[in-house]
């Protein structure tokens, strides 16, 4: 059970790293660009980059932990699948990282 | 590890993924490749204008690459295209044939605040050109033409009707002319910049993390398939 304590807090913290950026590239960022066109050149333009670039590299983390719970818990694969492309839409990750909160909680009370 | 059903259509998906995910990484790559060649090729020396590209096909190099080209304009009608800005004062672009060695080239001389401008007047004669190469537009190609005969868009189909003639792939902004138009269009920016482009990080870094995401498609494949196929029963 502690491993699984663990792996719980290592994707809670990436989800909410991950979703966070991507839900701020989404709602701030991509409006910027395509509605004001405001990301061609100086600051914005550097952070918009590095926004996309920092989400892909996180992502790859999301999906690192997001595997490691979800062996753990033993889900199943589509289940596991529909959490790792959960951290690739926005919003989303807040409702997967919600979901296996509930799952581990009910897997330690259950087990106690 | 038994071989069920199960086991070989999760394979057969972990193949299939992971396919993906390397040409998804391959055409990264290739793009990466693809604008470091042409930051290369936009910094690199002239070469004549029908050694970088035919009225047939062009190398994804010769886009943004420096050309000169000899010639001499044709007596065919130059073309006004409409509606184009220069530093914010409204204008005309002008694009005039020229013939080298029998090759029609679209030439995009510059900018010129009015259709009667004199700086359409162009030299008779054999002129030496350079400047750089550049794709068409491809936006309103279907109907490009304007009542009043000017163009809407640098469409490739509607000049070729108007010259009557095959043109040359790509088409040449001007940058200098031998001798000059006195006086001449202002010349215009690229559109598709090509020299001076930052290192393009963000297709390297794709490339990379799809073949990242190939190898989690077969970590995965290894926990569930491998290492606990009972789990895939229920």
């Amino acid at each position: 059970m502690k491993g699984l304590h663990g792996a719980l807090v290592r994707f809670r913290v990436m989800a909410w790293v991950t979703g966070v950026l991507l839900a701020v590239m989404a709602v701030v960022f991509l409006p910027l660009k395509y509605v004001f066109g405001l990301t061609e050149e100086g600051i914005l333009a550097t952070l918009y980059a590095w926004g996309w670039q920092a989400h892909g590299w996180l992502y790859i983390l999301y999906v690192a932990t997001g595997l490691d719970i979800s062996f753990r818990m033993r889900f199943s694969v589509v289940r596991t699948v529909a959490v790792l492309l959960a951290g690739t839409i926005p919003f989303a990750s807040f409702f997967a990282d919600h979901y296996v909160a509930r799952s581990v909680d009910a897997r330690i009370a259950a087990q106690s | 590890m038994r071989i069920s059903a199960r086991v070989v259509a999760l394979t057969s998906l972990a193949v299939a993924l992971s396919v993906v995910c390397i040409v998804a990484g391959l055409w990264q790559g290739s793009r990466t490749r693809d604008i470091l060649e042409a930051e290369r090729a936009a910094l690199s020396d002239p070469i004549d204008v029908l050694d970088a590209a035919s009225v047939d096909d062009f190398p994804a190099s010769s886009v943004g690459r420096p050309v000169t080209a000899t010639g001499a304009y044709s007596a065919a009608d130059q073309l006004l295209v409409a509606q184009r800005e220069l530093d914010g004062r409204p204008g005309d672009w002008v694009l005039a044939p020229f013939v080298v060695e029998g090759t029609t080239v679209a030439v995009l001389r510059g900018w010129v605040d009015s259709p009667s401008s004199p700086a359409l007047a162009v030299p008779a004669g054999s002129v030496t050109l350079s400047g750089a190469l550049q794709p068409f537009e491809e936006f309103y190609a279907e109907q490009a033409r304007r009542p009043d005969g000017r163009l809407i868009a640098v469409s490739r189909e509607e000049i070729e009707r108007a010259w009557g003639t095959p043109v040359l792939a790509l088409v040449l902004v001007l940058r200098s002319q031998e001798p000059a138009s006195d006086p001449a269009p202002l010349p215009v920016p690229l559109t598709v910049q090509t020299a001076d482009v930052p290192f393009p990080l963000q297709n390297a870094a794709y490339t990379l993390q799809w073949f990242v995401f190939a190898g989690f498609v077969w970590v995965m494949w290894w926990l569930w398939v491998v290492r606990r196929p009972d789990s895939l029963d229920t």
